[in-house]
């Protein structure tokens, strides 16, 4: 199959999930009313919490800063996350990945683009929302942002999106040998909700453990790309940053495909 | 209630617990998920506390308090109802609530009760252990007649919390499809996951009075520490009672605009 | 004659659904204005069925059929007309009412899976209240009469489809329902199996009276069980009555089937008759009903015939006719 054809296929199968999402109007604005509520409630959360010091700073954290951050991240989760695990999961333990075998597609970039169509729209949704908060409350905010640094943000959010889809599609096709997977799934979402900052930003860990965070993949995957977009400076600390998230991305990627390939030779074998 | 309808549930709760029996892994699971999941919160409350003294007004102790309360309302959901809400959608969209329109049975009993999952059960001794934790860090002093007072509002709280998923649900006959009902209801509980407290301005109203879910947990946690509103106690009562009514009609209405499944 | 059981009178169902567009940006139009699209799955039936009858609802997928049985289980409310079964209005649910009919629907299972039917009977019991010796006694006929005993004890989702489909059977009848609802109850069963529904449906209707409603998309369901057939189409009940008057009610044709000796042209067979089946030396010929004698008798004299034989045609094809509105008079 030519390079064109194989874009066209994915672009399309990428559209129609996009296509998909958006068909069932209570759907989306459920969804659309559950971010919303997340975000309010670390609005709250964070208010309550700057108030109780009687310099409103905490963790380094102003109010506006703290604000900020969380609806960055509410844009970039929006982005990031995936459901990916659990499409493996689903059609590696019904026996529908059989049917994808038999079609001249890689299943893994079949998954991939599903979920970009689906990633586009809560992306554009949530940034409106966020757009919207932001509007009617200015001054509870304080955004910084440049040109550049919103560039590298957006690659930033690329690459974060490809490691969240790597991890989680690889505990999704655990499913090659295991009937539990998919509760393994909301396990990873456990640890990735405090570990990436998604909870809480990672300043307030404890110098040490922030430290070894700082080494370990789960920062990139939400927290950096909310610190690139907010940054001013193209510091060292960035430019390694970035660096660790490129070499976790393409590292996850590539075990991620060999996976899929020793986990396809046991399907086969199982004869499912 | 009718007496077939007890019996019935009676006999929901023998085959629940054969269910969990045959697929005992499930047991681990949820032991395990449910300790990651309250980790994570222990550990967020302590990172938390060491840059704070207090968070609107609670202590961190009092906070721990409050968390093993919010784990005790969340495993009786967990237990008792939690996963047929969400596969409600699912049933009703491949037309799995006709058989239960046509059995001379309580419906709700059969679409909410019948997914009881007694592998959760491990939810309760977790939350007894944080519970302990958080009494043995701090040194407070619980009264046990509170404390039970406490208990008997978290239940208020899960009839509440049960009313308002019964109007969640009952959105389904209205709409073609929503998939995102299980974490539409998944979003709405963690409104009740911080004190009360924290909601100030519209919020304060919008969620102590109109969707009281912050009620659910900091009410019964308030009481158990002495901690004592009798206006907002009794409000809260009523305002529990109240939904589970609105959550009981909203649903029989929408069973007359059931239109099945091909 | 029988009481009347089932009574309704002009009952219509409609369904309203959305147009979806093809395409991203007729996605995003259909999220803010959607088409609506209204489809009538019942339109105005009336009907009666008596105590003890044995009735087949025939009809093509998305006929109304299975609507229909829905509606007169409550399960579903219509959108205009009335009906009465065992003297209730079945869409107000009245547990009176609930514990006097069953349903049974072959593509859906209502025996917990997981568990063995036994289970699944134990919580019948408890739903319909049924005092447990008369529980056993049921049990134990149902059992014998299905010839079904061991597999009770085997969780359901390790049954095959035919045990599966007799456990539900026996589900369906532990309480001794007055009228049982049958959707496509041998649907996906193989030969065996099916025979063996049948066998059973048609001893349980002749030994407890009870009335039988049965949807089906094969005809010899139809044709060994049910002496009474509604043929439901597009909504509209084309018609109600014998099974064994089909032939007659419908079929204006017969066919002709003969052989000849040696070739001859088919176009001068044409002219006797529509062809249905052309061979070497032979065809089957579809004539008017009125005209048979007539018509055999010119073929005999023009043609070098070896053999003819004259036919009904199959309630196959005669309802195959139906639904394609060929040749039938409706």
């Amino acid at each position: 199959m030519s390079l064109l054809s194989q874009t066209k296929l994915y672009s399309t199968q990428a559209k129609m999930m996009l296509e998909d999402v958006i068909i069932y109007r209570a759907d989306v604005i459920s969804r659309l009313i559950s971010w919303t509520s997340r975000f309010l409630i670390s609005a709250f959360l964070w208010i309550a919490i700057l108030h109780s010091n009687e310099n409103g700073v905490v963790g380094g954290y102003d109010l506006q800063e703290a604000l900020t951050y969380f609806l960055l991240m509410q844009v970039v989760t929006g982005f990031v996350f995936t459901s990916s695990g659990f499409r493996f999961a689903d059609d590696i333990q019904s026996g529908n990945l059989s049917g994808r075998l038999v079609q001249p597609l890689y299943y893994p970039l079949l998954v991939i683009s599903t979920e970009l169509g689906r990633t586009f729209f809560y992306f554009i949704t949530n940034s409106i929302i966020c757009v919207a908060i932001y509007l009617l409350f200015r001054d509870y905010f304080s955004f910084h942002l440049s040109g550049g640094f919103l560039v590298l943000g957006i690659l930033s959010m690329i690459l974060a999106f490809l490691m969240n889809f790597a991890l989680n599609s690889m505990i999704g096709m655990l499913a090659f040998w295991i009937s539990s997977s998919r509760r393994l799934i909301y396990h990873f979402f456990a640890i990735i909700t405090l570990l990436s900052g998604v909870l809480i930003p990672l300043e307030f860990f404890p110098d040490k453990l922030e430290y070894a965070l700082r080494l370990s993949p789960f920062p990139y995957i939400f927290y950096f790309p909310v610190h690139m977009v907010q940054s001013l400076e193209w510091s060292a600390e960035l430019r390694l940053g970035l660096a660790l998230q490129a070499g976790y991305t393409f590292l996850l990627i590539g075990l991620m495909a060999l996976q899929y390939h020793f986990g396809l030779k046991k399907y086969e074998a199982v004869g499912r | 209630m009718r007496r077939s309808d007890v019996k019935v549930f009676i006999h929901l709760l023998k085959v629940n617990i054969k269910k969990t029996l045959i697929y005992r892994t499930n047991f681990w699971i949820s032991l395990f998920a449910m300790a990651l999941w309250m980790g994570i919160y222990v550990i967020f409350f302590e990172i938390l506390f060491m840059h704070i003294d207090d968070l609107a007004g609670w202590s961190k102790g009092e906070m721990l308090i409050f968390l093993s309360f919010y784990y005790f309302v969340q495993a009786m959901g967990n237990v008792l109802y939690r996963e047929s809400f969400e596969i409600f959608g699912d049933k009703m969209r491949q037309g799995g609530i006709d058989f239960v329109l046509t059995k001379p049975v309580s419906k709700q009993i059969l679409l909410f009760f019948d997914e009881i999952r007694f592998d959760h059960i491990v939810d309760f001794f977790l939350t007894a252990l944080l519970f302990v934790y958080a009494v043995l860090q701090t040194g407070i002093v619980i009264q046990p007649g509170l404390f039970l007072i406490g208990i008997v509002l978290a239940i208020f709280g899960n009839i509440l919390f049960y009313g308002l998923l019964l109007l969640i649900a009952s959105l389904l006959f209205y709409v073609d499809r929503m998939d995102g009902i299980g974490s539409f209801m998944w979003h709405l509980s963690q409104i009740s996951r911080f004190p009360r407290q924290i909601y100030s301005g519209w919020g304060k109203w919008l969620f102590q009075f109109i969707f009281p879910l912050a009620l659910l947990v900091s009410l019964p946690t308030e009481v158990a520490l002495g901690h004592i509103d009798i206006k907002m106690l009794f409000y809260f009562i009523a305002i529990s009672l109240l939904f589970f009514a609105l959550g009981n009609l909203s649903f029989s209405l929408g069973l007359r605009r059931y239109s099945s499944a091909n | 004659m029988n009481k009347k059981i089932i009574q309704v009178r002009e009952l219509s169902k409609n369904f309203v659904s959305f147009k979806k567009g093809e395409g991203l940006k007729a996605s995003i139009k259909d999220f803010f204005q959607r088409e609506k699209v209204l489809k009538e799955a019942v339109k105005k039936v009336s009907f009666d069925i008596e105590e003890g009858e044995f009735v087949g609802f025939l009809g093509p997928n998305g006929a109304g059929k299975t609507t229909t049985l829905k509606m007169l289980t409550g399960i579903l409310t219509p959108t205009s007309g009335e009906a009465e079964v065992l003297g209730f209005t079945p869409w107000k649910r009245k547990l009176a009412f609930k514990k006097q009919f069953s349903l049974v629907m072959g593509q859906k299972n209502q025996l917990w899976w997981d568990l063995p039917p036994l289970d699944s009977y134990e919580l019948f019991r408890h739903m319909y209240e049924i005092p447990y010796d008369e529980y056993k006694k049921s049990l134990h006929f149902l059992t014998d009469l299905l010839d079904i005993g061991a597999s009770l004890e085997t969780q359901t989702r390790k049954l095959s489809l035919g045990e599966r489909m007799k456990a539900e059977l026996i589900g369906a009848l532990l309480h001794k329902p007055k009228v049982l609802f049958l959707d496509e109850p041998t649907i996906g069963l193989d030969v065996v199996s099916q025979k063996a529904i049948r066998e059973f449906l048609k001893d349980y209707n002749r030994e407890t009276k009870a009335t039988i409603i049965l949807t089906s998309h094969y005809m010899e369901d139809i044709k060994r069980l049910c002496p009474r057939v509604l043929i439901i189409h597009e909504g509209i009940i084309l018609y109600d009555g014998d099974t064994s008057m089909l032939n007659k009610k419908f079929a204006q044709n017969k066919a002709i089937d003969v052989n000849f000796s040696r070739s001859v042209n088919k176009k001068d067979v044409q002219k006797f008759g529509e062809i249905e089946e052309w061979r070497e030396l032979g065809a089957r010929l579809s004539v008017p009903r009125a005209e048979v004698t007539q018509i055999l008798a010119r073929l005999i004299k023009e043609f070098p015939i070896d053999d003819v034989s004259v036919h009904e045609k199959s309630m196959e094809d005669i309802v195959s006719d139906i639904f394609t509105k060929k040749n039938v008079s409706i």
